[in-house]
């Protein structure tokens, strides 16, 4: 008994030496937010001298916050709920049916991962061109798309990687029972795989949330524009609000923990809910 | 391992939309960007055929060099880091403890915040005067383990290896954990009543079933790393004089600022086929390794 | 299921609300203008171009104006990209290298005659006129005054009784002087790289603007005396610890901050930050110079860089539209006529690049009128070397510089980095 209190106590002292030092950061991120320029790059250690919002008022004021959040989520939304639907039929297609070709599914896997190892920058140039020629530029739909194709090759390895992880069983009874390929899909695995629906569907919108190359070389009108730009607002040729921009960031980031924290239980909800045997 | 049968017009409604979005604006891209490659293009103007010109400048390149270095430096320390402290994390945060859901959130916050106070923060914590590392180190009476963190020409990788370790700690936690979550609990009840302890559970246990997501999370460590760009500009902007750049970050300067589009498509090419011969192979060793111990 | 169903319900429904997107309308006999601007918001970032906007609009009803913005490099990424899509702003903000490069791959309107049709060189200070010329045509009208040298903290140089230094022996003294006193003598950042202004002036005291051709032409290396002469002394001020400790790992704008909090004594920028000057703690106390002349120079070294910085624009396929091009050298007029220049100078008090014959209130913008009275005094003008560079070789030269302040190259090494990549254009 003794042995089992001694461990708890160092569990939990290594947890919270792991969040504090993630936290660190947050917190002094969260104290320079009160503070002017000067007293931020002056005296970056000091504590602010009273807790006055006025880096959030500024940034409020010069920010139509409203506006881009719509724009964001609706972005975010979009892409994200049709790259989730599409890769998942792709992925099922390539960890599960039998083709002729026994290693096809093997190289479309392969192919599909290459985007992991492409840097977003050098697409710029190349999907501006391609949105020239399909009339979409500076519109959201110009950015949908290759938020879509950008995020194909994570999803892709996390869908097929988990797939390949679950057991076969359930749907074979499934097939035996009648069910074709799309309710075997839709109703007998994608309840089951919900932590991995979760964690997809999390680091997607949390990527379009904070895209920022594509957005800012894609949009033009400001009515458009989206919360990963707006620290630009604060950044002109030469001169930089570091109070303002941190105030803005702040504003961005609480959402989503809050949106990561409601997603992350789902994940545990997710398992007890679907039976998994082995 | 696949062997469910149906007819290949559901294969190909099923494979379609995925194969059109990433032909068009991902492989079609790739292609433009390719032919760039061998060309002198400035970004401006026209664009003249110039033959392997730019690969061969690239052997040549001091600052393209000293990239490369540096962007291996971080794979060796940031790499072998992150696996082992995002698996150890998620297996923390598995557990059932008040105060587990802000744990996790915050433990995933450095991942989502903006890179350019990750600059800022870091900034202030590692700069080599007055930075906090450095001055706790003087308090403590260990002068001679500060160390010109950033700015300096020779420990800036490491700097960026921690940062990127502290920044991607619970992106990579997270799919562990959601890893583990698939792992059924009643063989860890099995095995307590088997009389297995709760660490030697995990060795024979949790570690064999992770087996794709250990791949997972190797080839997203791989390729992420080979990406590093923000992280690097915001926390040094490659200096001094580029001797910090990672190779996306050099092509970045190269492309953007210097106006030599050519020249930067070669290296985003090697940058492109060096992160999937690794990731490949990779792939291939672990594949047949699990063939191996299957038979 | 039903999760499935609704997320597909969600997101035809954001397809839906997308595919209404925007519609250019274009009324009868109105004439709308884009401007590309290199800030990302106006209003608070170029407020005299705001304003201005807003004054033309009043007077001319038959013109719109819709002004897209970005911050600085993201602008110059996309209008490279617009470019060579043919769907660049009629009006576009651009620096100066990039601006040539544009005119010369033939994006950009050769407004010589217009320029002079519609009398605006005659409203442009003297030393402005014809600042973005391409084969002796003109490309671009000046958005602002490159106008570069050290700003000093007065009080600090009183209480050290120092005086401005002119000679680079003063200057060394100078910096000696602060730095006994324990106090940073020079705020500079390397890591924005292009924070090299005053040290470009000191190139052009090394004949930098007489070698330009033969450097261009390869008759000359970088590789020469007059330049390595020109590295040696930021490597003297380097050994006599002239710039901040953290110069590699600060940029522009944090030492700024650390100059105008009264803990560095001496700071590199230009005629740019005269608000921001001025609303610091220290507006009353700002002096300016231009730099060190130096005894083994290479001629005049009372010059100084009094230029045009980034340059407005106009391409060509807006020009190709009489009345479109009409309406844009009305605009230009107006700029940088009575009404516009009265608004730089009054309502936004900063240097205005049209001749301005009004007075400036000195108790009240006391940065501003100093500016002024240096920008008229006998030091003879020069451009500035980064705008006659391509934007490699510009670039190139910055890191060059830099590399000496952080100790990474010896002044040979530095010229020999600026040759290399001039080679590869020669």
């Amino acid at each position: 008994m003794k042995r089992r209190r001694i461990s708890g106590i160092m569990f939990g002292a290594l947890v919270v030496l792991i969040t504090v030092l993630a936290v660190i950061p947050f917190i002094w991120t969260i104290l320079l937010s009160f503070k002017d320029n000067s007293q931020i790059v002056n005296d970056p250690m000091g504590l602010p001298a009273s807790f006055d919002f006025f880096n959030y008022r500024k940034a409020l004021d010069v920010l139509d916050i409203g506006r881009m959040y719509a724009n964001t989520i609706m972005l975010a939304a979009a892409s994200t709920a049709a790259g989730v639907l599409i890769t998942f039929m792709s992925s099922y297609a390539i960890a599960r049916l039998s083709f002729r070709i026994k290693s096809l599914p093997d190289k479309l896997f392969l192919f599909l991962i290459i985007g992991l190892a492409v840097p977003v920058y050098i697409l710029l140039f190349p999907i501006y061109r391609i949105n020239v020629k399909l009339h979409i530029l500076g519109t959201f739909i110009g950015l949908i798309l290759p938020y879509i194709a950008i995020n194909i090759s994570f999803n892709t390895l996390l869908f097929v990687g988990f797939l390949r992880e679950f057991p076969l069983e359930l749907e074979e009874a499934a097939t035996i029972d009648g069910c074709n390929t799309a309710q075997t899909m839709f109703r007998i695995v994608a309840p089951v795989m919900k932590p991995t629906f979760v964690t997809v569907v999390l680091f997607n919108a949390i990527y379009i949330f904070n895209e920022f190359p594509f957005a800012s070389t894609f949009l033009s009108d400001s009515r458009k524009y989206t919360l990963s730009l707006m620290t630009s607002m604060f950044r002109g040729q030469y001169s930089m609000d570091y109070g303002a921009i941190i105030a803005a960031s702040i504003m961005m980031i609480i959402p989503e923990l809050i949106f990561y924290a409601i997603f992350q239980r789902r994940i545990i909800s997710g398992m007890t809910a679907g039976a998994v045997k082995e | 391992m696949n062997q469910l049968r149906c007819p290949s017009r559901t294969k190909i409604i099923l494979l379609a939309p995925t194969m059109i979005m990433y032909i068009v604006f991902l492989v079609m891209p790739l292609f433009i960007a390719v032919r760039y490659s061998f060309t002198d293009f400035s970004g401006i103007g026209k664009a003249v055929f110039s033959g392997a010109d730019n690969y061969m400048k690239l052997a040549e390149d001091r600052l393209f060099l000293v990239s490369l270095k540096n962007t291996m430096i971080i794979m060796g320390l940031s790499g072998v880091g992150l696996l082992v402290g995002s698996f150890i994390v998620a297996l923390v945060l598995n557990e059932d403890f008040p105060g587990n859901t802000l744990s996790k959130a915050m433990i995933f916050a450095p991942y989502v915040i903006a890179p350019i106070i990750v600059g800022l923060i870091w900034g202030f914590i590692l700069n080599p005067e007055y930075g906090l590392i450095n001055s706790v180190l003087r308090k403590l009476g260990l002068e001679s383990l500060c160390i010109e963190w950033i700015g300096g020409t020779k420990w800036t990788p490491v700097a960026v290896s921690m940062v990127f370790f502290w920044q991607l700690l619970g992106f990579h936690a997270t799919i562990f954990l959601a890893g583990i979550k698939t792992i059924p609990g009643d063989l860890y009840e099995a095995a307590s009543i088997d009389g297995c302890s709760r660490s030697r559970s995990v060795f024979l246990i949790t570690i064999p079933l992770l087996k794709e997501t250990i791949i997972m999370n190797v080839i997203l460590i791989i390729t992420g790393v080979f990406k590093i760009y923000e992280l690097v500009v915001q926390l040094t902007g490659g200096g001094p004089n580029h001797l910090s750049d990672t190779l996306v970050s050099y092509m970045y300067y190269v492309v953007f600022t210097s106006s030599r589009y050519g020249y930067g498509m070669a290296i985003a090419v090697f940058i492109l086929v060096i992160s999937m011969c690794v990731s490949f192979f990779y792939l291939r060793i672990s594949r047949n390794r699990g063939k191996e111990a299957a038979a | 299921m039903k999760k499935l169903a609704s997320i597909l319900i969600v997101m035809l429904a954001s397809f839906a609300l997308l595919a209404t997107g925007s519609s250019e309308s274009s009324s009868d006999g109105r004439v709308t203008i884009t401007i590309g601007e290199h800030v990302a918001n106006i209003e608070t970032q170029s407020p005299h171009v705001a304003k201005i906007i807003s004054g033309f609009l009043a007077e001319n009803p038959d013109v719109d104006i819709q002004v897209s913005g970005s911050e600085v490099s993201e602008h110059l990424t996309k209008m490279r990209l617009a470019a060579q899509n043919d769907s660049l702003p009629d009006i576009i903000w651009l620096e100066q290298p990039i601006a040539k490069e544009m005119a010369a791959a033939g994006y950009l309107h050769d407004m010589t005659d217009d320029l002079e049709a519609y009398g605006i060189n005659d409203s442009l200070l003297p030393g402005l006129v014809h600042s973005c010329t391409v084969d002796g045509r003109d490309y671009g009208l000046p958005s602002e005054i490159m106008m570069v040298g050290f700003f000093y903290n007065k009080t600090m140089f009183d209480e050290l009784g120092l005086s401005e230094p002119e000679t680079f022996d003063e200057f060394i003294s100078v910096i000696d002087s602060i730095h006994a006193a324990g106090i940073t003598p020079i705020a500079i950042g390397a890591r924005s790289n292009y924070s090299v202004w005053a040290f470009q002036s000191m190139l052009t005291r090394y004949g930098f603007f007489e070698k330009l051709p033969a450097l261009e032409s390869g008759e000359l290396s970088w590789v020469n005396d007059d330049f390595i002469h020109f590295f040696e002394k930021v490597a003297t001020m380097r050994d006599h610890h002239a710039f901040s400790t953290n110069v590699a790992t600060q940029d522009y704008f944090e030492a700024k901050e650390v100059f105008l909090a009264g803990n560095a004594a001496i700071f590199n920028s230009g005629a740019w930050d005269i608000a921001a000057f001025e609303a610091s703690p220290i507006a009353h106390e700002m002096g300016f110079f231009w730099g060190p002349t130096f005894t083994d120079g290479v001629g005049d070294q009372r010059i100084a860089i009094k230029t045009s910085g980034g340059v407005y624009c106009i391409s060509e396929k807006a020009a190709k539209d009489p009345s479109k091009l009409d309406a844009i050298m009305r605009f230009f007029s107006y700029y940088y006529g009575e009404p516009g220049t009265k608004i730089i100078a009054e309502e936004t008090f900063a240097l205005p690049t049209s001749r301005y014959n009004g007075q400036i209130d000195e108790s009240q913008h006391p940065v501003l009128s100093e500016m002024i009275k240096k920008l008229n005094d006998d030091w003879a003008s020069t451009k500035e070397p980064f705008s006659s560079l391509s934007t490699n070789v510009g670039n190139t030269l910055f890191d060059a510089i830099f590399g000496v302040i952080n100790g990474i190259y010896t002044p040979e090494q530095a010229c020999q980095v600026v040759e290399d990549a001039m080679a590869l254009e020669r």
